[in-house]
């Protein structure tokens, strides 16, 4: 294959590559006209909040227009009849696109690009695959909110512009800068330079809930002390793992002398097992496992779509935890029972 | 919209455009809000209650809750758990501010609320009211 040669081309010479498989899977499900509208819909450009992460066409818009452009070129390959079509890039395509139909500020006629000439079918799956299924190899959580923080505190960067330049969403931002900046101030001290363990740093994302955050602070304690005990180990699972979303059950946990004294000596789950021994009716204490088993499935597989949103949007509610505490429960067994097989 | 709701978006408005004049040119300032102008993303919840704006700086070395109140939703009770709420939050995060906007005539009235609420450790949470004609 042909290295390409990096050009500027006007987006509307370029064809949006219908054989594009996040395109494809939409348009075989349809029926009449591809219009603009049901390509966006098939690209997902209006798609909302990421929730692991991951660049939604919302940030990407946003972050396009903060930069006034794409800092990565698109994929076009011209083919012997010198049809342009875009083999990688149709959201970043369709975005300039539609900022023209909306007559955004700007230049958005002409699209950074790399051309290749007359490229085999293979050569279109390799550069996909390489696109899509390696992709580039995306910085850790740690290393992001070090990013951050060094354009805020050491470039100088405004926060809004950083959060412009991230796609506009302000409570990542603002909530990594903060975790990176607590666990330099409160957790680094606490450590020789060989235990400072970045894999800590999702339990400072954790604190800056502000109910955690609260409930340390009410009862008295203080960011030195929750970093020392992310050092001892106070969040770990029945398996001994660390276990640092256990860290959202601190404000059940901190208030009470008999739970709070609990979890200071010997961790957050035995704290748990006491603050949280569940009121079961005699129809419950008298099932077998095996009948709970069945009726947990049952319940998880005919659970109203009402009640998934619910859980989806109120990720403090206490169903959460009960439900990971029986799947670990329930792997726990499954392993003990098959080592005993 | 009803009036009542117009009159909270006017009064929110109101306090955002206060918030942005007093801190402009803060670079480490963010604000988030129950309004367009801030994107889609809410104040996160305190207490259980979501205020209209919250301001803090990035690191946190302050923090501001900007809460708008009408005449009929001011005396309340729940208001009063809320506005409660908010000041045993900021009481942990020193220095931290409480703004209260609320029409203009009512301005005397919500101090006399905003004084029976403080408690002792409250003392340090610094309380304005913004009244807005």
């Amino acid at each position: 294959m042909s290295a390409g040669k990096l050009t500027f081309l006007p987006i509307a010479d370029i064809e949006l590559d219908r054989t594009n498989p996040r395109i494809r899977r939409f348009l075989e499900n349809y029926e009449g006209e591809i219009t603009n509208d049901r390509i966006a819909l098939a690209l997902d450009v209006a798609g909302g909040d990421d929730k692991d992460g991951t660049t939604t066409p919302a940030k990407l818009k946003n972050s396009i227009l903060t930069n006034r452009g794409i800092t990565q070129p698109i994929v076009v390959n011209k083919d012997t009849a010198g049809r342009l079509t875009c083999i990688e890039g149709n959201t970043r395509l369709y975005i300039y696109r539609s900022f023209v139909e909306e007559e955004v500020e700007g230049d958005w006629k002409m699209i950074p690009a790399l051309l290749h000439e007359e490229l085999g079918p293979s050569e279109v799956d390799a550069i996909r695959l390489q696109a899509h299924l390696v992709g580039p190899r995306p910085w850790d959580a740690y290393s992001k909110a070090k990013y951050l923080w060094e354009l805020q505190y050491h470039e100088l960067m405004p926060l809004e512009k950083i959060i412009a330049f991230c796609g506009g969403n302000r409570r990542d931002v603002t909530q990594a800068i903060q975790a990176y900046s607590d666990m330099e101030s409160y957790y680094r001290p606490l450590c020789e330079a060989d235990e400072f363990d970045t894999e800590n740093y999702s339990g400072f994302v954790e604190v800056q809930n502000t109910k955690v955050k609260d409930a340390i602070l009410r009862a008295g304690f203080t960011l030195t002390d929750f970093a020392q005990w992310l050092r001892d180990g106070k969040f770990k699972n029945r398996t001994g793992n660390r276990s640092l979303q256990h860290i959202r059950q601190l404000p059940q946990v901190l208030p009470n002398k008999t739970t709070r004294d609990l979890f200071l000596k010997k961790g957050i789950k035995a704290a748990l097992d006491v603050a949280d021994k569940p009121d079961l009716g005699s129809g419950l204490k008298n099932a077998t496992i095996g009948q709970l088993a069945r009726a947990i499935t049952e319940a998880a597989n005919s659970i109203p779509l009402e009640e998934l949103r619910r859980l989806q949007e109120h990720p403090e509610d206490e169903a959460h935890r009960y439900i990971e505490d029986a799947m670990e429960a329930l792997q726990y067994l499954t392993k003990q029972i098959q080592s005993g097989a | 919209m009803s009036g009542e709701s117009a009159r909270h978006r006017f009064l929110v408005e109101r306090l955002l455009d206060t918030v942005e004049i007093r801190h402009q040119g803060v670079r480490s300032v963010v604000i988030f809000a129950d309004h367009h102008r801030f994107g889609s993303q809410l104040p996160p919840t305190i207490g259980d209650f979501t205020p209209d704006v919250l301001v803090t700086t990035v690191p946190a070395t302050f923090r501001l809750i900007g809460e708008a109140k009408t005449r009929d939703d001011i005396e309340t009770e729940r208001s009063q758990r809320q506005l409660t709420a908010f000041l045993d939050h900021l009481s942990l995060h020193p220095p931290s501010s409480l703004w209260l906007a609320v029409p203009f005539d009512l301005a005397p009235r919500a101090r006399v609320l905003i004084r029976s609420m403080r408690r002792v450790e409250h003392k340090d949470v610094n309380v304005e009211i913004l009244p807005f004609v």
